[in-house]
């Protein structure tokens, strides 16, 4: 797991307390996430978690990462993270999340949602975007649309024409384009219809909760169309609950079964890419939210974080 | 993320033995009877072609019904019930309770529980269990919602001589019920027309569930309490009864969970059995044998099943340090619990960690029957069943044809099972075929020997939307079985059928 011998971790540390034993990383690394260089290409898989501020109650990212870092025992918060940009947000800066973080050598998938108003002016405002990030040596890769599978678009048809317009600037700039769908039980059918091809995605990357696993749903056909494609799957966040309420509430034995599948194919080298674990509040609710080093998930997630 | 809100509390989290909570009832409701009469000749009908339930469509306005129970005094004599969403306010379904008979051998129509239009000013109520000691005689228990305080409210409804009376708010409960999210009652087994006991929770002022249990006597509900012990037991804040089964009036039993510990919103969870004897309920107790079993701190009992007073059988599952789940067994002798055991078999079929007794059912003392489900290498679900015959436990099998019928996850699961003799008992649930649409299925053990499960005729037709299920079965004493379920039609409605045996 990435990131792990490079830290003398205090495993077991609790809270804010525990942010004195993450001595954070005093370089940026100069790099963004550049295009795979084909079939083939070695991956390390990186392991980490999304914090955001309202967990924990603070006001800066790094320090919520490392509370949470300290609950779980593993520095993941501080080595992947997923951000989420607004629908046509193109700020001039790095968003702060990236900022406070990078400076820990954190590194992140970020989720674009370029205007649905697909003309000329919005693909350079996203060009324009790259750019900056690019300038800015914050390592990231680029999620078109996270879950776009989801409600957003209506049919296949309507994703991919947007797919297809805004995915080539990102390629264009060099930056890792991946698709990024939801696995909820309903969601699932659509995220394999959803697969872009025109162009290719550079990486998958699957939303995919406890709940989705207790419902039925499975990655092995997107891993499936991944392979395919000849591209790198991963999980981009995983955890206890996607609010689905057919299948909730979630139990301990759902939880380690769950788990025990994300491990099994993280074991067959089907998550190259890593996977990133989901720790926010959501609509008020702290479902996904590790808030303390006894929580009894956390075995799970160390199970987890030591398949890849 | 793009999601509903989920609350999770200890509660919640206790909530999932739920999903398991049809076969509890049926296995309570068959065992009162089959105590009296088992031994008589084998059953082995032929199941018949499913049907929507008579009159439930024209309640189901809001095209979201449910059943989750049904009880036969006899082949052609059963109750059942569940709840159908008669409309929408302007925020949420308006959920309403209802019960259904059979008599002699034709499915009524669907009435909403009497005086529940009255008490359901919340618009939520439902029918969770009905068990039928005898032809017209049976009680349901469930919840209404009461718009004052938003809380759900135990339900107590009683069949005489055919006629439905008025639901009643079980007496004593609105002191017990503090908080939200209020009063269920999840079990009723009955021993004799108007003798039987109900099981559920309450919720104190901390909004913490509590056990409930509540006995009726000549006809007249008591007032309802706390499971003595259950308190003392319960250091997570929650606690529940899912099953009450009772051997003779004023003998039943209880079996459910309580939190011993609770962390970041996720519970401990432990198994409990609880006996009444005379009428008088004792203190609870951790099922023997699960303090050792359960390392990995989650334990339930799912279902219990009394052939007689003070012999019972229970199952559910256990968590050990691994973290792997196993399904157990646990039997009562002569008003004394035994040492919780591994399904004899399951460990080798679970492949993947998790695996559970959703329901079990004695037709005599020392011959029951139990059904749940297993982890497969490919994490599916899959059915099996198990048999005690004269007191010792076979080895747990996947029932015949569910595999060849299931194709893909979630799989397959044995909601409920029901024995008329020793021997001869069905099983109901779902399967999940190679579209990824849920089925409902049957099987019948005949002689000691499971026959292969099917899809339940005649619901191919009506599911159109996916997603059916068996939900409960139940085997007359020493005869045919009646089975009940639902399906969601190609309008995405979820609707109610029935299905026999001839």
């Amino acid at each position: 797991m990435r990131g792990l011998s490079r830290r003398e971790f205090l495993g077991g540390a609790a809270g804010v307390a525990a942010v004195a034993a993450l001595p954070a990383s005093a370089t940026i690394p100069s790099r963004h996430a550049s295009l795979p260089a084909g079939r083939g290409a070695a991956i390390t898989p990186v392991v980490g978690a999304t914090v955001d501020l309202a967990s924990y109650a603070v006001k800066n990212y790094l320090d919520a990462a490392n509370i949470y870092d300290g609950f779980v025992g593993l520095p993941l918060a501080t080595t992947i993270q997923k951000v989420y940009m607004g629908h046509g947000e193109f700020p001039p800066h790095p968003v702060l999340k990236m900022t406070q973080l990078a400076k820990a050598g954190c590194e992140f998938l970020v989720s674009i949602e370029p205007s649905r108003n697909m003309v000329a002016s919005e693909q350079a405002l996203l060009a324009k975007w790259l750019t900056m990030m690019n300038g800015s040596g914050i390592p990231y890769r680029v999620a078109l649309y996270s879950e776009s599978n989801d409600k957003a678009f209506k049919t296949a048809a309507e994703w991919f024409a947007y797919w297809s317009y805004y995915a080539p600037v990102v390629k264009d700039a060099g930056v890792v384009c991946a698709y990024d769908c939801g696995c909820g039980f309903k969601a699932l059918p659509r995220a394999a219809a959803y697969f872009p091809s025109n162009p290719a995605p550079d990486e998958l990357w699957m939303d995919f909760y406890a709940t989705s696993f207790r419902g039925g749903s499975r990655l092995d056909t997107l891993i499936g169309l991944a392979d395919a494609a000849g591209i790198p799957a991963g999980i981009a966040e995983w955890d206890w609950s996607a609010g689905d309420l057919i299948f909730t509430p979630m139990t301990l034995p759902w939880w380690n079964a769950y788990c025990e599948y994300i491990v099994s194919l993280a074991s067959a080298g089907k998550l190259p890419l890593g996977a990133i674990f989901f720790n926010a509040i959501a609509k008020g609710g702290r479902a996904d939210v590790i808030d303390s080093a006894s929580d009894p998930r956390i075995p799970g997630i160390h199970r987890v974080a030591q398949a890849f | 993320m793009r999601w509903r809100p989920v609350t999770m509390t200890a509660a919640a989290v206790l909530g999932t033995a739920l999903l398991a909570g049809a076969g509890t009832a049926t296995g309570t409701a068959v065992a009162g009877v089959a105590g009296v009469a088992a031994g008589a000749a084998a059953q082995g009908g032929t199941w018949g072609t499913a049907a929507e339930i008579p009159g439930s469509n024209r309640l189901n306005h809001g095209g979201q019904a449910t059943i989750g129970t049904v009880s036969c005094a006899s082949a052609t004599n059963c109750g059942a019930g569940g709840s159908y969403t008669s409309g929408f306010s302007s925020t949420a379904p308006i959920i309403q309770a209802f019960v259904v008979n059979k008599t002699a051998n034709i499915w009524r129509t669907a009435q909403e529980v009497p005086g529940t239009a009255a008490l359901n000013t919340g618009g939520n109520a439902k029918i969770n269990s009905v068990s039928c000691p005898a032809p017209g005689d049976c009680s349901a228990g469930g919840y209404y919602t009461d718009a004052s305080s938003g809380h759900q409210q135990a339900l107590v409804v009683t069949e005489s001589s055919g006629t439905w009376g008025n639901a009643e708010e079980v007496p004593g409960s609105a002191a017990l019920n503090a908080g939200g999210p209020g009063a269920v009652i999840l079990s009723v087994s009955c021993a004799a027309p108007g003798d039987c006991g109900a099981g559920g929770y309450y919720s104190d002022a901390s909004g913490h569930e509590q056990a409930l249990v509540v006995t009726q006597t000549n006809g007249t509900w008591g007032t309802a309490r706390e499971i003595p012990g259950t308190g003392a037991l319960n250091a997570g804040g929650s606690a529940r009864v899912d099953s009450v089964s009772c051997g003779a009036p004023g003998y039943c039993s209880a079996a459910g969970q309580y939190a011993s510990k609770t962390v970041d919103g996720i519970a401990t969870v432990q198994a409990f059995v609880a006996n009444e004897t005379g009428g008088t309920w004792g203190k609870a107790e951790e099922v023997p044998g699960t303090a050792v079993l359960n390392a990995g701190g989650y334990a339930t009992v799912n279902s219990v099943s009394c052939a007689s007073a003070g012999n019972c059988s229970a199952g559910g599952s256990y968590t050990t340090a691994a973290p792997v789940t196993q399904a157990f067994v646990v039997s009562e002798t002569k008003g004394t619990w035994g040492q919780a055991r591994l399904v004899p078999g399951s460990a080798a079929l679970n492949k993947r960690g998790l695996a559970q007794v959703n329901s079990v059912s004695c037709a005599s003392v020392g011959n029951c029957s139990a059904g749940g489900f297993y982890l497969d290498t490919s994490f599916d679900t899959q059915a099996f069943a198990v048999s005690e015959s004269g007191g010792t436990w076979g080895s747990a099998e996947e029932i015949p044809g569910t595999a060849a019928l299931d194709s893909r996850a979630p799989g397959a699961m044995a909601d409920s099972v029901s024995c008329g003799s020793p021997g001869d008992c069905s099983a109901s649930g779902s399967y999940t075929d190679a579209s990824g649409a849920q089925q409902a299925f049957v099987a019948d053990q005949s002689a000691g020997t499971w026959g292969s499960a099917e899809e339940v005729p005649g619901t191919a037709p009506l599911n159109g939307g996916g997603q059916a299920v068996a939900q409960s079965v139940s085997c007359a004493p020493a005869g045919l079985c009646n089975a009940v379920g639902q399906y969601q039609n190609v309008k995405l409605n979820t609707q109610v059928f029935a299905v026999s045996q001839s």
